[in-house]
């Protein structure tokens, strides 16, 4: 509706403004990836069914090509539109269209925006499909794996301001969006909803210096674990003492349940230049009310050192998911494996809270040579160590496989040509 | 000793001559001469040119001009301004831009564009060689020697 919206505004601007200033320009990569493992299948994010194990090799999880549109109708007022291949597991209008907004600025001080922008979650979410735009190969897995979600059905408003030396802005959105996701090698992907998405995003920056501080809020609107719901609900009604068997089942799969739920997304970031080194860094915590996801806390820190068209890099990266123990609230095994649909509610509990389980630590070093000024080669070597109940991420070698507490380590490598056009 | 004192005559002038001639080369920022603004920080030019914050001291909007087709001249701007290779700035530029947060400044094809721009623009800024300037122009920053 809103996309909508701003392709009847656009028309109706060409009425009122003779000759627009339109503007044309794109971005792409083409990306390599293989890994050493036969067990852990890399994807770029959660958004992705396919896996990459060892001996493959894969072009589809990092390339990808833009285009955009720039239409300036006044000094006020311009349109933006953007469209992204990605290698979308439903390829439509809607899931191509990374960007349709129109923006009026009527002052430096303020800009509002109307449309489909980018989703303004964390420092790197909004240009994360931009792979010339950052040193690595990919952005950080442990912060951007686990929420594929692109863009931002809605409105915002940002004000910005000099402070002396400092530029400060502060952006306030609200809207909704959806992306796909899927874990456990499932053959589709089905869209996950943010409903009622409110947040707030503050930079500041020097010369030398860049801090900001991003917290967003939302609710789920998500149907997976209905049912589930719907048959412990049915366990708990027909079968006798039950609650025995399975203690407070039903109080259990309601407190799972991520649907009207609330999440809440915070992220501070910094970074600093010297003259030939960059330091970054990110430290991020998601928590919902919602037993499926309890917590996660995650972040990176990366130094890169640039020498003429040469930035080499290493970066170390961590996530840590907070689980809820299923097995420690006195299930009766046994006697559950004699109900006709026991187990099968057990094994959907434990397949909704590892759904988000993200445990593991990355060491990446690389190389970015810039050998044209549109043009980047990058090579990054990754090694993940996966820890206890946290593989979620990599896709397991077996169709629907939900296996719990795998663990090891794999190591990615990342060849990509990124390039701006 | 006359034949000395022409020696250090010729130094002299020659000298004066380079330093002109190096002075004239240098790159300045400039606005229309009806720009209320005077002067400049490297901190406020930086703001203009990365789309940090694209306004004049006086909160007017301003209109930053790029050079198209002169690189050597855009390369020389930039490293003098963020420290940074053409290359670093293009990915700057790419995550502001194809994030929809700002627009590059817009591009004139050379120096005789873009002084014609700012003459006629009120509110544009732009880069040149200091020996282009003219009356219709006024110097806001200038780079350390």
């Amino acid at each position: 509706m809103i996309i909508k919206s701003v392709f009847c505004l656009l028309l109706v601007s060409n009425f009122a403004w003779a000759a627009p200033d339109v503007r044309v320009s794109g971005f792409g990569t083409i990306g390599f990836v293989t890994t050493d493992s036969k067990d852990f299948g890399y994807r770029a994010d959660f958004s992705k069914s396919g896996g990459v194990f060892k001996d493959e090799f894969d072009l589809a999880e990092s390339t990808n090509l833009g285009i955009q549109l720039d239409i300036i109708a006044s000094d006020q007022i311009d349109f933006v539109f953007q469209g992204i291949y990605r290698d979308q597991e439903d390829l439509d209008l809607g899931s191509a269209l990374n960007l349709a907004f129109i923006r009026y600025a009527p002052t430096a001080n303020w800009s509002f925006r109307l449309g489909r922008t980018a989703f303004d979650l964390f420092l790197l979410t909004e240009y994360r499909d931009i792979g010339y735009a950052y040193s690595w190969a990919h952005v950080p897995t442990e912060i951007y794996g686990v929420i594929p979600h692109r863009y931002l059905d809605g409105v915002d408003v940002t004000y910005s301001q000099r402070l002396g030396d400092i530029t400060f802005s502060a952006k306030l959105f609200y809207g909704k969006n959806e992306f796909a996701v899927t874990a456990f090698s499932a053959p589709d992907a089905p869209p996950f909803m943010f409903d009622n998405i409110v947040g707030l995003a503050l930079d500041f920056q020097s010369i030398n210096w860049d801090v900001a501080l991003n917290h967003t809020q939302l609710k789920f609107d998500s149907q997976a674990a209905h049912p589930l719901v719907a048959g412990v609900t049915q366990l708990d009604a027909f079968v006798p003492n039950f609650s025995a068997i399975w203690p407070n089942a039903v109080d259990f799969v309601n407190a799972a349940d991520l649907d009207n739920r609330q999440g809440a997304y915070t992220s501070i970031s910094g970074q600093y230049r010297f003259d030939t080194f960059t330091i970054i860094s990110e430290l991020a915590k998601n928590k919902t009310d919602s037993l499926a996801i309890q917590g996660v806390r995650s972040g990176y820190v990366s130094g890169i050192y640039h020498y003429n068209a040469h930035n080499f890099f290493t970066s170390l990266a961590f996530s840590d998911t907070e689980k809820f123990d299923l097995d420690a609230t006195g299930i009766n095994l046994p006697v559950l494996g004699q109900i006709p649909g026991g187990l099968e509610a057990y094994g959907a509990s434990k397949f909704i809270l590892n759904y988000y389980s993200i445990n593991q630590t990355t060491l990446s070093v690389g190389w970015r040579w810039d050998f044209a000024q549109n043009i980047s080669f990058k090579l990054q070597l990754d090694h993940t160590q996966i820890n206890k109940g946290g593989s979620t991420f990599w896709q397991p070698s077996i169709e629907n496989d939900t296996t719990e507490n795998r663990t090891g380590h794999v190591n990615t490598l990342f060849a990509n040509l990124s390039f701006l056009y | 000793m006359i034949q000395l004192n022409l020696l250090k005559t010729i130094i002299v002038i020659g000298a004066l001559i380079f330093a002109s001639f190096v002075s004239s080369t240098e790159l300045v920022v400039v606005v229309n001469k009806n720009n209320p603004t005077s002067i400049l920080t490297r901190s406020q030019v930086i703001d203009l040119y990365m789309g940090k914050y694209i306004a004049f001291p006086d909160g007017s909007k301003a209109v930053p001009v790029d050079i198209e087709d002169d690189l050597a001249t855009r390369e020389k701007f930039y490293a003098s301004l963020v420290g940074m290779p053409l290359a670093r700035v293009n990915a700057y530029w790419s995550k502001v831009k194809f994030s929809g947060r700002a627009r590059p400044p817009m591009q004139q094809k050379d120096e005789s564009a873009i002084l014609a721009f700012v003459m006629e623009t009120e509110n544009a800024i732009a880069y040149v060689h200091e020996n282009s300037v003219t009356d219709d122009l006024k110097i806001v920053y200038r780079f350390d020697k």
